[in-house]
């Protein structure tokens, strides 16, 4: 009786001291963070203190100065290297696209928030957004079911958050989304998009690269979404050797072209 | 100033929360019994299966939290290994290593509530030379320093899949069920039974259908000439790497029925699932998500030849795990589909290891 006594003294004491200290500016600690309504830190590389925290090539104009715009969006594996940005920035810059790329890990390590990511997005006309690597798993009692922001699997978006927060800042609608990652057709859920591609399933890490080589230098080549989609879709053979072999699905307009 | 505030405010709950526990007044008592059983022989194992209609595939991770020799243990129902051509072993973990963030962390803070602390947490790709097969059951042994991962990673590729599934408690598995009927006006009826803690389905109506018999003998004879290509029990992705696969045979562009429906515009392979029937690769779409058993229908319209329609079926299984004692040393068996163990030189191993199970199905529903 005597401990309890002490400890609610000495907590309510301690609650009072720390609701004097912090009253006065405790009202402003509940507002949105500043960074959201932020334009993207890599809008001003002329700070050193931003120079160290994003990198500085994260974005790339297109040549002959089109103005369209794609989004890489990269979640990176610990123990498979499907890296694969630097092809696929080149033919995007190559078609004239100005491209914006978001590392999740480097990211997550160099302290962005979830913000920093949106506001990228602010005021743009989106015609690609390729998503690559590891969907999150957020509820346990589902799958895979959102998207990755910060390179941890509870620190991202369900697919409803994570459009509705997108197309609130950009425009979609004549878009090529394609995300290559675990059961991602599911992920259109909320999206808007003129062709949207992804898989039926989990899709085993040691594919994407291959495939998603494979699916850009198709667009390049002049082919369609869909006979780009179609080039990777998995054979027989692909399907018995894999643990998570996954086919592709496309909605929309299937004759999108680069 | 927002950042003091936020601070202050912090170390307002801090500091409350911890002068209210029970823990700022008394020694730090054993960690609780519910960390001990994750952690029993200083093992942490998390597992995860999947049955689909290629083959049965496991993963199972083991970390230990100190230097000790682990064994892996995981046996092949027999339902499972008669109908498999043969096994591969895999040096990394998939499933497992899409989870391996939360896995590390969590390895992190068992071992921190356990009063062990770890420095690192790190991945070993385990020696596949070593991995031991006989009469279905694999076994794998390898010496973890304290913050080491390995895996026993495999997959039996399906010459078919088996008629009927079991769990590893010996209880069959109800399977999703999907009948036709009609005439020119066809409702599909899916029947997901209970069994499933979560699950998702999608049917696929194809616009155009094809059935050509001269194709349906091409690609079958294709399928069973390559999985005799192989011809060794088990083998590694890099000695398949090195086979010269033939190419598959496509199908040609005769279609014999034409069908439509409401669900939304989707395109995708040309073969409908795992059946050797195609379309032109354009399918109404309809989607479906739940848990626990429930009844879903479509209808749709059909002219021409008997239509087939593609489901596709993911359910998530859970089987209650099974503790075993030997000379006063315990450790869990656990898996959905196989039995599955690992421990320590001592015979302990984890009594509440992270166990998922996954049951996918392509299934192609015709009439009749």
């Amino acid at each position: 009786m005597v401990i309890l006594r002490m400890k609610l003294q000495l907590g309510i004491v301690l609650m009072i001291l720390v609701l004097v200290f912090s009253a006065p500016l405790s009202l402003g600690a509940f507002e949105r963070p500043a960074a959201e309504s932020a334009l993207p830190s890599w809008a001003f590389p002329q700070s050193p203190l931003v120079q160290k925290v994003i990198a500085p090539t994260a974005v790339w104009p297109g040549y002959g100065g089109g103005s369209a715009v794609a989004f890489i969006h990269y979640v990176r594996d610990e123990h498979e290297n499907y890296y694969h940005t630097d092809v696929v920035r080149e033919i995007l810059q190559r078609h004239g696209y100005s491209v914006y790329y978001w590392d999740a890990y480097y990211q997550g390590t160099h302290r962005a928030s979830v913000w920093d990511y949106y506001a990228v997005f602010n005021g743009k006309t989106v015609r690609v957004f390729y998503y690559y690597g590891h969907t999150a798993k957020i509820y346990p009692s589902d799958e895979v079911n959102g998207f990755m922001i910060l390179q941890n699997p509870n620190v991202g978006d369900t697919a409803q958050v994570f459009w509705s927060r997108l197309t609130r800042r950009a425009d979609f609608h004549n878009a090529l989304i394609f995300i290559l990652g675990c059961d991602s057709f599911k992920l259109r859920t909320g999206a808007v998009y003129k062709t949207y591609i992804g898989t039926d399933r989990p899709i085993g890490v040691e594919l994407i690269k291959d495939k998603g080589i494979t699916f850009w230098k198709k667009l390049d080549d002049g082919k369609t979404a869909y006979q780009a989609m179609e080039s990777i879709q998995p054979s027989f053979w692909e399907r018995l050797l894999h643990k998570y072999w996954a086919k592709f699905k496309i909605a929309g307009d299937k004759n999108w072209r680069l | 100033m927002k950042r003091v505030a936020f601070v202050a405010l912090s170390l307002f709950l801090v500091l409350g929360a911890v002068v209210m526990s029970d823990t700022f007044w008394k020694e730090k008592e054993h960690p609780d019994r519910t960390i001990s059983a994750t952690a029993n022989g200083d093992l942490l194992v998390f597992s995860a299966e999947r049955l689909d209609n290629t083959g049965y595939s496991v993963e199972v991770l083991a970390c230990s939290l100190r230097d000790q020799e682990v064994t892996f243990s995981a046996e092949v129902p027999e339902w499972i290994d008669s109908k498999v051509a043969f096994y591969i072993l895999y040096p990394n973990a998939d499933y497992l290593g899409l989870r391996w963030e939360g896995i590390r962390e969590q390895v992190l803070n068992v071992s921190r509530d356990l009063g062990l602390h770890l420095g690192k947490v790190e991945f070993l790709k385990p020696a596949l030379g070593r991995v031991r097969h006989s009469a279905g059951r694999f076994t794998y042994s390898a010496k973890l320093k304290a913050g080491q991962c390995t895996v026993l990673s495999f997959k039996g590729a399906f010459k078919e899949m088996p008629k009927k599934v079991y769990l590893r408690n010996g209880k069959v598995l109800e399977l999703p069920s999907a009948s036709l009927s009609g005439g020119e006006e066809w409702l599909l009826t899916l029947t997901v039974p209970d069994g499933f803690n979560a699950w998702n389905a999608s049917i696929m109506v194809p616009k155009r259908l094809g059935r050509s018999e001269e194709f349906l003998r091409r690609c079958t004879e294709y399928r069973e000439n390559l999985i005799s290509l192989v011809g060794k029990r088990v083998t590694t992705m890099e000695e398949l790497a090195q086979m010269d696969v033939p190419e598959e045979p496509q199908p040609p562009e005769d279609y014999c029925a034409e069908l439509r429906a409401n669900g939304s515009d989707v395109y995708s392979t040309r073969l409908l699932g795992n059946s050797c029937l195609y379309s032109d690769g354009s399918y109404y779409g309809f989607d479906y998500s739940g848990e626990g058993s429930q009844v879903i229908s479509a209808r749709f319209a059909s002219t021409g030849c008997k239509p087939a329609i593609w489901v596709t079926f993911t359910g998530k299984l859970n089987v209650p795990l099974k503790q075993v004692n030997e000379n006063g040393h315990g450790r869990s068996v656990f898996g959905v589909f196989g039995n599955i163990s690992v421990y320590n030189g001592d015979g302990n191993g984890p009594l509440m290891p992270d166990v998922e199970g996954f049951f996918v199905l392509d299934l192609v529903v015709q009439s009749g």
